[in-house]
């Protein structure tokens, strides 16, 4: 299950990079657009701020679920460890 | 196959969700750009706060049946919620700087939050000190105190004079408040944090069991040397 997990991991990672990507162009051209109707308001430094929520909520998320899979790993050892044991005795 | 099918939906809606926020939904005139945060922010306060609910019910039962079955939820929907109050508080942080001008301010609703995060961090302190049946009825009554939160932060925006936006979600939320395009986005933004939380629910409640049932081993193994 968790090699689907981290192989959907990097599809998301691709997908937003490539959103990112193109958004940045996107945002070029609002930018203009609002920059004539409001000098005042600063688009580009806003998008910073989208961004930085996506990575972090993503990086979070991500953390999360290499946690889980450590965790699993751990618990697989400690089977191996207590099955010796029973064994041995 | 039940999550595999869940993870399934997550990742589809998630996607969607990206597209959607990034290139579809139009872009609020007050905020600009900054306000697409609501798409993930509002959601991610959704779960924070339906966790803690869940958090106190599983405990309610747990503290009723003695069952380890409720423990393993009320755990389990703690550890997921301090995930997601943690990036309430964030996003929240970053959304106040470009719209405020200010990462943080003592408003009711940002209080309540913090509020929130310390009680999901009581909780998982009272339960990381010892695993008796004693630290966990605790821990409960930690839990109980956290899901009356839960109503306050939903409601300080209407009850205390509050910085924060009208409601625009939930039975006291005013009609016609969001285009029809922030709205599908939205629904589906929250669609898609729903089912991945009721997913991770479903992978740390399994691996809870676990751990519970590796304990129990270990005692056994402990005792018998």
């Amino acid at each position: 299950m968790f090699r689907i997990q981290i192989k959907s991991a990097i599809i998301t990672i691709l997908f937003l990079t490539w959103l990112i990507y193109i958004s940045n162009d996107l945002a070029v051209i609002y930018a203009d657009d609002q920059l004539k109707e409001n000098s005042d308001t600063n688009e580009e430094s806003y998008l910073a701020y989208l961004f930085g929520v996506f990575f972090l909520i993503w990086l979070a998320f991500f953390g999360y679920i290499f946690f889980l899979s450590k965790r699993i790993k751990e618990m697989k050892t400690e089977v191996e460890y207590l099955k010796k044991l029973i064994i041995e005795k | 196959m039940a999550r595999q099918v869940l993870f399934f939906i997550t990742v589809i809606t998630m996607l969607l969700s990206i597209f959607l926020i990034f290139i579809w939904v139009p872009t609020e005139q007050t905020l600009g750009i900054s306000q697409r945060i609501f798409y993930v922010h509002v959601p991610l306060a959704w779960i924070g706060m339906l966790s803690i609910v869940v958090v106190g019910t599983a405990s309610i039962f747990h503290l009723i049946t003695r069952n380890n079955k409720w423990d393993a939820i009320a755990y389990s929907a703690a550890e997921l919620g301090i995930i997601f109050a943690t990036l309430i508080l964030i996003t929240g942080a970053m959304w106040a700087k470009p719209a405020w001008g200010v990462w943080w301010t003592w408003d009711p609703k940002l209080t309540t939050t913090l509020i929130l995060w310390f009680i999901y961090v009581g909780y998982l302190m009272v339960r990381s000190f010892t695993n008796t049946s004693q630290a966990k009825v605790y821990a409960s009554a930690v839990a109980l105190l956290g899901a009356v939160d839960a109503p306050l932060i939903y409601l300080a925006s209407i009850w205390w004079r509050s910085a924060h936006p009208d409601l625009n979600i939930g039975p006291l939320a005013e009609s016609g408040g969001l285009d029809s395009r922030m709205l599908i986005t939205f629904l589906l933004c929250l669609v898609s944090f729903t089912v991945f939380y009721i997913f991770l629910m479903f992978e740390r409640i399994s691996m809870r069991k676990l751990e519970d049932s590796l304990d129990e081993v270990h005692t056994y193994v402990s005792n018998s040397n």
